[in-house]
């Protein structure tokens, strides 16, 4: 079960890390985010440049498709700084949905600016903020003459306001109680509403699609195959979005652990309290967890025999872990911890807003327990 | 609010509580619309202030402020049940008795009076007591965190005066201050606990500079003194017995006084439970809801008797011996894993601001606060180790409780 790192997955993570070390000091982070920035549209085009929007992507769209072990590598170390923005939520996330659901005419046409890092696209899944699932996917959609009308609110989108398309999800009439469809809209569509909300993540919005028109080929592969499309792409995303916790863990536990030998209080360092070291315990045990439970997921992705449940439950782990290892870390930092400045803050934040990306810890611990051991399924 | 917290009126003092809520009614009147607003940046409202701040003026003059404190002193010279009642219709209106406007009264005044000389109390009480002045309270330095005595603002005497170098982070808040209630250190040859000195510090005097830190539950300071004179007078508790004036300080600060006010969070979080959804359904009818909200529920039940029996102990005279550390450990915690229980309820929902509420009340604030109100005024292993002291674990003497007037 030793991962031992192979040349090119050495190359690349250095090659993201200095490019993170570089342009997006760690420090500045938090204090962008809170403030709005935080998108920068330069070096998006850069990370396209470098080839890593292209990861996930087939060479005939202007990928690279390189193995998943790969790209979980580099997107450690995105998640290292943390750089969330739209190399995660466009860059993986709605890259993969595109990939698992798209014509090749749309494969074609969405994916090779992304890839370049010339466009972005955001998923507009679910209408309510509160779960993830097709039971939140309210918004309508009608035919009307040879083109489809879109209504619906979309409570929280990632990185709306920046986005060039969204993936939105939505029923319509011959889809059955539980299937949706998938539509293409641009941002520039009239009857697109954004509306940035305030809050500790920047970066969120409410978009609302009020009447939007958009032709029949705006549905993303066929019309009800939302709910499939989105399933397969959430389990390839997922797994990734636990690379990124998973290096953002390993970073705090970093600055966590220098810490302990810089600070002093009543005459030593607080390294040597028990109560820190228990902090810094708690820590380690809930990145170690996140990180070995990553590293044999993906190994089993590669293998060809990893499961549904495998990868609930490493989301639910890796997610969890991440939450509560920023709050370990802040129990050691304490007060100086809290200054947007401080490298601790853009985490805290990260975490946050992940809790709940494509379901919270609770919701895969369920979808876990059904997968593994469906309802009624005792033996007699 | 939870029942085992509220307290029955004694029928003496049905009128008064019939008086106490209709002036309330009257005053809150123009104050209604600002529910949404509290102490943090995060929300600042100017207008809000101004209310808050005449509100909290309109109070002092009836002595409502501080109730049992001394007529002379601009208290009300009432008892702890009279106080018990202002508090609680207060709350009502999402207000904390003690913070009506975010000054820290609460904690300076006790340890002026019962610390200051005669002169001292008859020269700052009344400013503090009846609401006109805003404190800060100013302890903590880079090198000086948990380790309060650790001081290295220097007070030196000169004739009159101190003078004050050094610099302090992390206090007060957005609204400026009148005064800072600052520990110094005045002896530079002295032993530890033995160079420290309370002084009540003008926030006009010349040489200090007030600088904004953005954090994370919105603005503190770093205050500067750069050669910042101070007149000798305004030392309070004696030159270099700062430290047994610290114990009052920090009993008050670390949960002494407690609260029989409820957790709005809390209630607000049942309320939505509660409603009816569009399909009919109510979110307290799925189970995984109401694993988390027993919890919440109990454990909130338990804090809020905590904070009760500090309350009704300190109104007495009698404090707990480790109860007011304990019901601050205990709180932080629970606000800690409330945080996550409302991001497992409500997902994105919690992440963002509602401003038609009050702070209190707000998921956002909670999610915001859940890591950062952890070590307000010392941490939670500090918090643990002032525990275990007042239990005598593992000495031969216990640590007393200070009574905290
Ligand atoms: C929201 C907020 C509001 C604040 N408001 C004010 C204010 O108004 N006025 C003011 O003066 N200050 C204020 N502070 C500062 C606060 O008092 C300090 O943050 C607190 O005392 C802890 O000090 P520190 O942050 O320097 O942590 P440190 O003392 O550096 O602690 C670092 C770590 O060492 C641990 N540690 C330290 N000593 C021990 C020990 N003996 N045993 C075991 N573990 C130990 C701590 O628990 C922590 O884990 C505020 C802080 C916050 C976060």
């Amino acid at each position: 079960m030793i991962h031992e790192p192979t040349e090119e997955e050495r190359m690349i993570r250095a090659s993201v890390a200095q490019f993170v070390g570089r342009e997006a000091a760690p420090d500045g982070l938090a204090r962008a985010r809170h403030e709005g920035g935080g998108f920068d549209r330069g070096l998006h085009r850069q990370a396209g440049e470098l080839g890593w929007l292209g990861m996930l992507v087939p060479e005939a769209y202007g990928g690279s498709a390189m193995p998943v072990g790969i790209c979980a590598a580099a997107v450690e170390e995105l998640g290292r700084a943390p750089l969330m923005g739209p190399l995660l939520t466009s860059g993986v996330i709605a890259t993969l949905v595109i990939l698992e659901g798209g014509s090749d005419a749309q494969k074609s046409a969405l994916l090779p600016p992304m890839v370049a890092g010339e466009r972005t696209a955001t998923l507009a899944a679910m209408d309510s903020g509160r779960g993830w699932g097709p039971a939140f996917v309210t918004a309508q959609a009608r035919p009307d003459g040879d083109r489809i009308r879109i209504d619906g609110h979309k409570a929280f989108v990632h990185d709306a306001a920046t986005a060039d398309t969204f993936i939105c999800a939505a029923r319509l009439p011959a889809d059955g109680p539980d299937a949706f469809s998938l539509i293409l809209v641009d941002a520039g569509a009239i009857g697109v509403v954004i509306e940035p909300l305030p809050g500790l993540p920047s970066g969120l919005s409410a978009v609302s699609f009020d009447g939007v028109s958009v032709p029949t080929e705006a549905i993303l592969g066929a019309p009800g195959a939302g709910r499939g499309t989105l399933e397969r792409a959430t389990h390839r995303a997922l797994p990734l979005v636990c690379a990124f916790m998973s290096g953002a863990c390993q970073a705090i536990f970093d600055f966590t652990v220098e810490y302990t030998g810089q600070r002093s209080a009543f005459g030593q360092l607080i390294g040597r309290f028990q109560r820190v070291q228990d902090h810094v315990v708690e820590l380690a045990n809930q990145m170690d967890g996140a990180h070995w439970m990553t590293l044999e997921l993906l190994a089993k992705i590669e293998a060809g025999t990893a499961t549904a449940a495998d990868i609930h439950e490493t989301a639910a782990v890796a997610t969890e872990a991440y939450y509560q290892v920023c709050n370990y870390s802040h129990m050691v930092h304490a007060g100086p911890g809290t200054d947007l400045d401080h490298p601790l803050m853009g985490h805290t934040i990260a975490s946050r807003a992940l809790y709940q990306l494509m379901g919270t810890p609770d919701h895969h611990k369920r979808r876990m327990m059904d997968l593994r051991f469906p309802r009624g399924g005792a033996p007699a | 609010m939870v029942q085992g917290s509220t307290h029955e009126t004694p029928e003496a003092l049905i009128p008064f509580e019939a008086e106490v809520r209709a002036w309330l009614a009257e005053a809150m009147q123009d104050g209604l619309r600002f529910a949404w607003s509290a102490v943090w940046t995060t929300r600042n409202n100017d207008e809000e202030y101004a209310f808050r701040q005449s509100l909290g003026r309109r109070l002092g003059e009836r002595g409502w402020l501080f109730p049992t404190y001394p007529v002379e002193y601009g208290g009300g010279g009432l008892t702890p049940e009279h106080q018990a009642i202002i508090e609680t219709e207060m709350s009502r209106y999402g207000l904390r008795h003690a913070m009506v406007f975010y000054t820290l009264a609460r904690i300076v005044a006790p340890c002026i009076l019962k610390h200051g000389t005669d002169e001292q109390r008859r020269a700052f009480l009344p400013g503090l007591v009846r609401g006109e002045v805003v404190v800060w309270q100013v302890l903590t330095e880079p090198q000086s965190g948990s380790d309060v005595a650790n001081v290295r603002t220097m007070a030196i005497r000169d004739g009159d005066e101190y003078v004050l170098d050094g610099q302090k982070i992390m206090v007060g808040s957005h609204h400026q201050p009148d005064y800072l209630w600052t520990l110094v250190n005045t002896d530079p040859a002295g032993k530890r606990h033995e160079n420290l000195s309370w002084m009540y510090v003008p926030a006009t005097s010349p040489g200090l500079t007030i600088r904004p830190m953005s954090m994370m539950m919105g603005i503190k300071n770093t205050v500067f003194f750069d050669g910042c004179r101070v007149p000798a007078a305004n030392l309070v508790g004696g030159e270099n017995s700062g430290w047994k004036v610290s114990s009052t300080h920090l009993e008050l600060e670390h949960g002494g006084a407690g609260s029989i006010a409820g957790d709005p969070v809390v209630d607000h979080v049942l309320g939505r439970c509660l409603e009816q959804q569009p399909d009919g359904t109510a979110l307290i009818d799925e189970e995984p809801v109401r694993a988390i909200l027993a919890d919440m529920l109990i454990e909130t039940h338990i804090n809020e008797l905590l904070a009760a029996r500090n309350y009704w102990l300190r109104l007495r005279r009698t404090p707990h011996p480790y109860g007011g550390v304990q019901y601050r450990y205990y709180e932080r915690l629970l606000r800690l894993r409330n945080a996550e229980r409302v991001q497992q309820l409500f997902g994105y929902e919690a992440l963002v601001p509602r401003f038609d509420l009050h702070e209190d009340a707000d998921l956002e604030h909670l999610v915001r606060a859940g890591p950062g109100q952890l070590h307000g005024g010392g941490t939670m292993d500090t918090d643990r180790l002032v525990m275990a002291r007042r239990m005598g674990i593992g000495r031969s003497t216990k640590e007393d409780a200070p009574t905290t007037a």
